[in-house]
């Protein structure tokens, strides 16, 4: 069960969805959202939703990295969830789809 | 007479017979040629139409190929590094290069400093242990004043007088020094603990920043070491993706370079057509033979079609596993986009360092403002303890004048000589205190100045890291985006490419009702020979027709139909475009029938 956008719940789950693409126009807002959803409560997984996102560059890549990162030091773990084909794509080609779990809508591993 | 006529007239109507019968078969020939002209001559344009359109996409996917290919290479070029990523990673480097070493040499003075913190809690402790003896020393001067009042009670009021006035000097000297004591012990106090935690926390920061500068400097000298020795060793290398292109380029060049069957079945076509026109007369042999070649003819067609539709299959394999392999990159450390890849580790370095050059130089400027009070109470303790040995003295002086003038042979004299000795107690320990603070603030200042001088290295190589930091970091994130750019090239080309071997194979499907039309005109003719066996006339006629065929295949057929031996071209492949016709040129079917030559050699024609 998911939480309502960037409010953690005790369902230790705490989901931000992206507005957008995630480039260097984004960049600083996205990371700040995701700053500020992270921010406080208990949750062991950050889901990213990212379905209206339909490309990456490498400061969004960068953002995501970096959340993942973080995640990884508190001992919690990211979910990507939906992306389109062509992110679905850098996210393989990056291999943070090694570092984070990438799933579809239904929640299926892709 | 009449048994001649009788004779003659059965001649005659079997000669009419056979030349009706001649007639109806010329009828029937003609109308069976007449309409496989036809339909050969509208089918032709038909083969032409469907080669171009398939060569057109041909022409289109080995375009595709030719980007697959140059895409990859650009993609391994910037993926291992070798384009630009060597620059960035170098620029990267040299930016980093004064912040670490900036770190380093706060580092590297970090056991000095803790030293003279060391230095100062023990001048501290010592001058918190002056003001205990201090205590101590000064126990005592209640009871010289009260006993000064009580040995001058018994003398004239105007002696007695300024002996009152020697003890109220006396207590006010004592409320200074309890005063002055109380309010330098609690700063030293507060000195003191600052000095323990400001040493503490110098040790903690200087550890920690130690550690995550060495961590970073280590990940970087292996990401370069990295980039140097797989620069050299990629280069040596024939890596899958590289390889992959290739074969899809190649691949594509092949079909496109094989695919003569519209030469082939037009010639063939065209030799039946001119065999047609020039054969007046019905002839069976003549129209298996034409029905063979066009069977021939029909079989090319399909044989090109299997083919190229094998090799279109084999192609989009391909193609799919070439973009497979480009996701992966299995056999190449992607550095300038993988999630641990180098670019990443400098961006993240960059970041690092320049946190902890910040976190550095906040811990010099907070370090400078708590020790810059201790500086000003050394300055106010000195001055206190100076004016009070210089007020003892002269207390002690004025009581022993006094007493001497006064009080001779009582014990204001002795009263005088213990308050001389606590003056001279108190100077001694002024004395000690002052030895200390000299050392305090000697301390003090040369961390002072240590630390000023991190303070306003810090703030340049701030200045300087954060004015080429955005540089560095624009020229990693172009590398990375030219990188991911160039996957999603390839991921297009691949798409492109597979879109137009699709439209390829349904352009090749489209020869299977051609096919079928050839099959179909053969079996007229066919039913046409079957109903008219040859004569000898006419299978001259059709052995005359061997030195028109400019292909291999045709003799073979010709040979099939004439019993006679043939030999197949010694060579093994050599295509239809560069063969010359026998002697005389291939026939116009606009003309008669060509006199039969010597065989030429012709061509051995394969498709694929």
């Amino acid at each position: 069960m998911n939480s309502t956008a960037g409010t953690p719940i005790a369902s230790k789950s705490v989901t931000w969805v992206s507005p957008g693409d995630i480039t260097t126009s984004t960049e600083s807002a996205v990371s700040a959202a995701l700053e500020r959803a992270t921010q406080g409560g208990h949750w062991d997984t950050l889901e990213i939703d990212l379905r209206a996102a339909r490309l990456v560059d490498s400061k969004g890549l960068n953002v995501i990295v970096s959340v993942i990162r973080k995640a990884g030091e508190r001992g919690c773990r990211v979910r990507l969830v939906a992306p389109q084909t062509s992110v679905r794509r850098i996210l393989a080609f990056t291999r943070i789809d090694r570092h984070a779990e990438v799933v579809d809508a239904g929640g299926r591993p892709v | 007479m009449t048994s001649g006529i009788t004779l003659l007239t059965p001649l005659r109507r079997l000669a009419s017979a056979v030349s009706q019968r001649r007639s109806r078969a010329r009828h029937a020939w003609s109308d069976v040629a007449q309409a496989a002209r036809e339909e050969l001559t509208a089918l032709l344009p038909e083969v032409e139409r469907t080669f171009l359109q398939t060569t057109t996409h041909f022409e289109q996917a080995s375009n595709q190929g030719q980007a697959l290919l140059t895409n990859c290479e650009s993609l391994l070029r910037l993926a291992s590094g070798v384009e630009g990523g060597s620059d960035s990673a170098h620029r990267t480097l040299q930016l980093l290069q004064g912040p670490l070493a900036f770190i380093d040499r706060c580092v590297q003075q970090q056991d000095r400093l803790l030293g003279l913190l060391v230095q100062c809690e023990q001048r501290t402790a010592a001058m918190l242990d002056v003001r205990t003896r201090m205590q101590a020393t000064l126990a005592t001067l209640p009871y010289v004043s009260v006993l000064f009042k009580i040995e001058s009670a018994a003398l004239p009021p105007d002696l007695r007088e300024s002996f009152l006035t020697l003890t109220g000097e006396i207590e006010r000297m004592r409320d200074l020094v309890d005063q002055s004591i109380t309010d330098n012990a609690r700063l030293l106090n507060q000195a003191h603990a600052t000095l323990r935690h400001l040493r503490s926390h110098l040790a903690e920061e200087f550890r920690r920043v130690a550690t995550t500068v060495t961590d970073r400097r280590q990940r970087v000298d292996q990401a370069v070491h990295t980039l140097d020795s797989d620069l050299a060793r990629n280069s040596q290398r024939d890596l899958r993706l590289h390889r992959q292109s290739h074969t899809i380029r190649d691949q594509i060049g092949a079909i496109v370079g094989k695919l003569q069957f519209h030469d082939i079945v037009h010639q063939k076509c065209e030799h039946v057509l001119a065999a047609l026109d020039a054969s007046r007369d019905p002839e069976g042999a003549g129209a298996r033979l034409q029905a063979l070649q066009l069977e021939a003819a029909a079989r090319d067609l399909a044989a090109a079609r299997t083919a190229a539709l094998g090799a279109l299959e084999q192609i989009h394999c391909l193609a799919g596993e070439l973009e497979h392999s480009s996701s992966k990159l299995d056999d190449l450390q992607c550095m300038t986009a993988a999630f641990d890849g180098m670019v990443q580790m400098l961006l993240e370095t960059i970041t690092n360092v320049r946190t902890a050059t910040t976190e550095v130089a906040t811990l010099t400027d907070r370090t400078c403002e708590a020790l810059q009070p201790m500086d000003g109470l050394a300055q106010g303790l000195s001055s206190a303890l100076t004016e009070l040995s210089i007020n003892m003295r002269l207390i002690a002086l004025n009581a022993q004048i006094r007493s001497v003038l006064d009080g001779a042979g009582t014990g204001l004299e002795q009263l005088s000589a213990r308050t001389a000795q606590i003056s001279t107690e108190v100077n001694d320990l002024s004395m000690t205190n002052a030895e200390n603070l000299v050392q305090l603030g000697a301390a003090v200042r040369e961390m002072s100045a240590t630390f000023n001088e991190f303070r306003a290295h810090g703030r340049q190589h701030l200045q300087e890291f954060d004015s080429a930091r955005a540089g560095s970091e624009t020229s990693l994130h172009a590398i990375r985006d030219q990188t991911l750019t160039s996957f999603q090239h390839i991921s297009s080309s691949v798409d492109s490419l597979q879109a137009e071997l699709r439209s390829a194979g349904a352009a090749i499907d489209s020869l299977t009702p051609l096919g079928a039309q050839l099959e179909s005109i053969a079996a007229r003719l066919h039913a046409f020979a079957e109903a008219h066996p040859p004569d000898q006339q006419e299978a001259e006629a059709v052995a005359a027709l061997a030195g028109t065929y400019t292909m291999d295949s045709e003799r073979s057929v010709h040979a099939v139909v004439t019993g006679r031996t043939h030999v197949a071209n010694d060579e093994a492949t050599e295509l239809f475009a560069a063969a010359e016709p026998a002697d005389p040129p291939p026939p116009d079917r606009t003309t008669a029938a060509p006199v039969a030559t010597a065989p030429s050699l012709g061509a051995n024609v394969d498709l694929f």
